[in-house]
């Protein structure tokens, strides 16, 4: 089993995001949510960090009401899946544990 | 007893914004005192800095978090007298923005311009 990272503050203006990729691993799931969907940006600073992961077999998902209520819609790096709430409640099941960066 | 004082020149004021909207309630509690202090015939300015700037952006849809469209509200603000709006320059560009992907035709500052207009101001209002 793994670790499902939730994360809520904007990686523009708070190291929260950052924090948590320093120590993702392999079959990690990390999950944006609230002001944490702007991390998924294409011109987020960590994107480069969510590419390398991700090819490292992290998963990458975004909260689709917070990115829907923001306006990011096409916004958004390929490697971000949305993720619906029912999908939030699926993710937590699925994961060992939960681990909330706020 | 004293006077009544006279009313005298409007008073310039300025309202800064600096938070992304939905995150918190203070770019909503920015609007609602913005439009309430419109009421008192001041000279308004409103500045989006930093995460603020996210405030701004088209196609914004909160319905299914429960807020209030924030960007829905912000195009209304020339009705309400309030015509000097400005963003900082540096703030949109490090987010890959442009004034394009925005609901309101904003002037764009530099943070030089930004010390100025604070300068110039006779109350700040940061939120």
């Amino acid at each position: 089993m793994s670790l499902l990272h939730t994360v809520n503050k904007s990686a523009f203006n708070a190291e929260t995001l950052l924090n948590c990729l320093a120590i993702c691993q392999a079959k990690h799931s990390v999950l944006l949510i609230e002001d944490g969907v702007y991390g998924a940006m294409k011109s987020s600073p960590c994107r480069n960090q969510i590419e390398q992961l991700s090819a490292q077999g992290v998963s990458f998902f975004a909260l689709a009401p917070d990115v829907k209520a923001r306006g990011l819609g096409d916004m958004l790096i390929a490697e971000v899946t949305l993720a619906s709430d029912q999908d939030f409640v699926n993710l937590v099941v699925l994961h060992s544990a939960t681990q909330s960066w706020y | 007893m004293t006077e009544i004082q006279t009313i005298t020149a409007p008073k310039k004021i300025l309202f800064v914004n600096t938070r992304a909207p939905y995150g918190s309630s203070m770019a909503r509690d920015a609007l609602d005192a913005l439009l309430a202090a419109s009421a008192y015939e001041q000279d308004l300015s409103v500045l989006f800095l930093g995460e603020a700037v996210f405030q701004l952006l088209r196609n914004q849809n909160p319905k299914a978090i429960s807020m209030k469209n924030l960007a829905a509200t912000l195009p209304v603000l020339p009705m309400y007298d309030i015509k000097q709006i400005y963003i900082q320059e540096s703030a949109l560009s490090s987010r890959g923005l442009s004034i394009d992907d925005l609901v309101l035709p904003a002037k764009v500052l530099g943070e030089d311009e930004i010390a100025a207009l604070m300068d110039s101001q006779g109350a700040i209002l940061s939120f």
